[in-house]
């Protein structure tokens, strides 16, 4: 099983925000796209959870899925916005239960398996002791793993996250992608987005680093975040640190490009 | 308190609200005389009292105030701001410039269905206009700048009538039933709205189980399976449909859309899928409450229902816009609603 994606591009009005995108990831694996601001990560995501109109092929299993921006199977994929933002002051729990809307058909009767996942969810995330407390009033970091644990509830063999680490402190960063790893070894896919490179590198299976809307290179880690590829992409001069046996990057100076 | 404790309460002050309306009037009947009335017992004018004269006033405030209770509720979890109110949309306001025509014209004297007709009209327009205006694929905000300039021309539509009325008496008959009255209101009014007012309630409740999903902003609730144009078209066609039911037979009553899911959310919670149902019994019991004040206040005429409801919804409107400042605050580093 695995996504296929073909010479995706993507317009807005007349600027090209994706073009030639192509890559292909299987079951398993947790795919982060790097690149600059402005790179087009988001638009890859949502082009890829329909929603929005893209040209190209984008195959699922095998099967191509519609280019219209309309939407695609409920239950098919889980999409984790950036921002986390929320409009009303639910309870954690019920954040959560939304995630469950592509299957329940009210969330007023939600099924055994509907509480099973979202108590799966909410446990995997760590969000458990947080479930009465109003979402508005939770911190960031409590907050993305919330809206993380929501996005697991879908139960979706695809899970799309947008930066679903920024802003967190080093601890509840490496337990979101400790979530995310453990989500891809059970057999899903994962794509995130990230800024940040150690990250990549470090929790990745493989990485897509966009630059202005084309793959500038799509590779396991070490392979991808080359010097090089970082110069290029970056205009940095990244370093790189030996640790168990891989290299991991460093921002460490602008390059006078 | 359950969501389920509070419809049950809601509903028993909305029949004990309902009798007590029955109660008032110029003929003094005791509330013994009505119940027999209501049992159909008693004298053949008891009867015609309470059955014909005051019964269509209860059920037309239980109504009015349901609906437009229940279009405020759909509403704010539409646009997922707790400030929107149906009147926004522009539709009661296009129903008020039909109706207000009809009376200008002398067109609503002499046929008596004239004028719900002519503001339910106007009200299908302005929709129609609204949809056509912001176009297919609008976005909230663009919707709503469009539903501005239609309640705008609306507002102008009505002082150019008032400012042509052709005598003083049409003016101040105008001016009056901008007030919004129950008064003197009978079955055939009911009749004349019940079709709209119950398009808009099956859409507005058919609708309301997305509305949870689109809390987390509508890229997820579209992921999850939400047709957001089809949710849009539903909102904007069920809360014109309701506004421009109401507005035809009972004038402007303004606010009740506003403030009622907000006495509901402490008790519900601020899942705007469980707001609608408490909302529409609150709202009915808010605008049949209103409707005893306006008999019973005594002033020299009949204190209108839509000048009671703006003056006790003005504050609470202060109110919410001081505690949305704070909310403001909270959430700016999360970003905030629309």
């Amino acid at each position: 099983m695995s996504l296929r994606v073909e010479n995706l591009g993507v317009a807005l009005g007349k600027r090209e925000i994706l073009r030639n995108v192509s890559f292909e990831i299987q079951r398993g694996e947790l795919l982060i796209v790097v690149g600059p601001n402005g790179a087009g990560k988001t638009t890859l995501l949502k082009a890829v959870a329909g929603l929005l109109p893209f040209s190209g092929r984008i195959a699922w299993e095998g099967r191509a899925l519609a280019t219209d921006g309309r939407g695609r199977q409920p239950g098919m994929l889980a999409y984790l916005p950036q921002g986390h933002v929320a409009h009303w002051p639910l309870s954690a729990r019920d954040i959560v239960a939304i995630g469950r809307a592509p299957h329940a058909s009210s969330l007023a009767n939600l099924s055994a398996a509907d509480e099973t996942a979202i108590s799966a969810a909410m446990a995997a995330a760590d969000v458990e002791p947080l479930k009465s407390r109003a979402v508005t009033t939770l911190s960031g970091g409590e907050r993305a793993r919330v809206m993380l644990a929501r996005a697991l509830a879908v139960g979706a063999p695809l899970l799309l996250a947008d930066e679903p680490a920024s802003s967190l402190d080093p601890a509840h960063q490496l337990e979101v992608m400790r979530v995310l790893t453990a989500r891809a070894q059970v057999g899903d896919i994962v794509i995130a987005t990230s800024h940040d490179l150690m990250l990549a590198a470090r929790f990745a299976s493989r990485v897509l680093v966009l630059n202005d809307g084309a793959v500038a290179a799509f590779d396991v880690p070490g392979a991808a975040l080359t010097a090089e590829c970082l110069r290029q992409v970056f205009g940095i001069e990244a370093r790189l640190f030996e640790a168990d046996g891989a290299a991991f990057p460093v921002p460490w100076g602008l390059s006078g490009k | 308190m359950t969501a389920r404790t509070l419809i049950v309460m809601l509903a028993a002050l909305v029949g004990v609200l309902v009798f007590i309306s029955l109660l008032i009037g110029p003929a003094a009947l005791s509330p013994v005389e009505v119940f027999h009335a209501l049992a159909g017992q008693g004298s053949a004018v008891d009867r015609l009292i309470v059955w014909e004269l005051r019964m269509p006033r209860a059920i037309l405030a239980g109504v009015v105030g349901a609906t437009l209770a229940l279009g405020g509720a759909a509403l704010q979890g539409f646009v997922r701001n707790p400030l929107a109110d149906p009147s926004i949309f522009g539709a009661p306001g296009a129903a008020a410039f039909g109706a207000v025509t009809a009376i200008a014209t002398g067109l609503a004297g002499a046929l008596s269905y004239t004028l719900p007709l002519a503001a339910m009209l106007m009200a299908l327009a302005s929709v129609w206009a609204l949809l056509a205006l912001a176009g297919p694929r609008a976005s909230m905000l663009t919707l709503l700048l469009a539903g501005l300039a239609l309640s705008s021309l609306a507002g102008a539509a009505v002082s150019l009538v008032l400012n042509l009325a052709p005598n003083p008496y049409a003016a101040l008959e105008i001016a009056f039933w901008l007030l919004g009255s129950l008064q003197d209101r009978s079955f055939h009014h009911i009749a004349m709205a019940a079709p709209f007012v119950a398009a808009s309630w099956l859409l507005l409740l058919w609708a309301r189980g997305s509305l949870r999903a689109l809390t987390l902003g509508e890229d997820v609730a579209r992921t999850s399976g939400v047709n957001i144009g089809g949710l849009k078209l539903l909102t904007v066609l069920g809360v014109a449909a309701g506004a421009g039911g109401v507005v035809a037979v009972t004038g402007v009553i303004g606010f009740v859309g506003l403030v009622v899911p907000h006495l509901v959310r402490p008790f519900v919670g601020h899942d705007p899928a469980r707001v609608h149902i408490p909302a529409m019994l609150a709202g009915a019991a808010l605008v049949l409450a209103a409707d005893c004040a306006a008999r019973l206040i005594p002033t020299s005429g009949e204190i209108r229902i839509g000048v009671l409801t703006a003056i006790i919804g003005v504050p609470f409107f202060i109110w919410l816009v001081l505690k949305q400042r704070g909310r403001d605050l909270l959430q700016e580093q999360g970003g905030g609603a629309l």
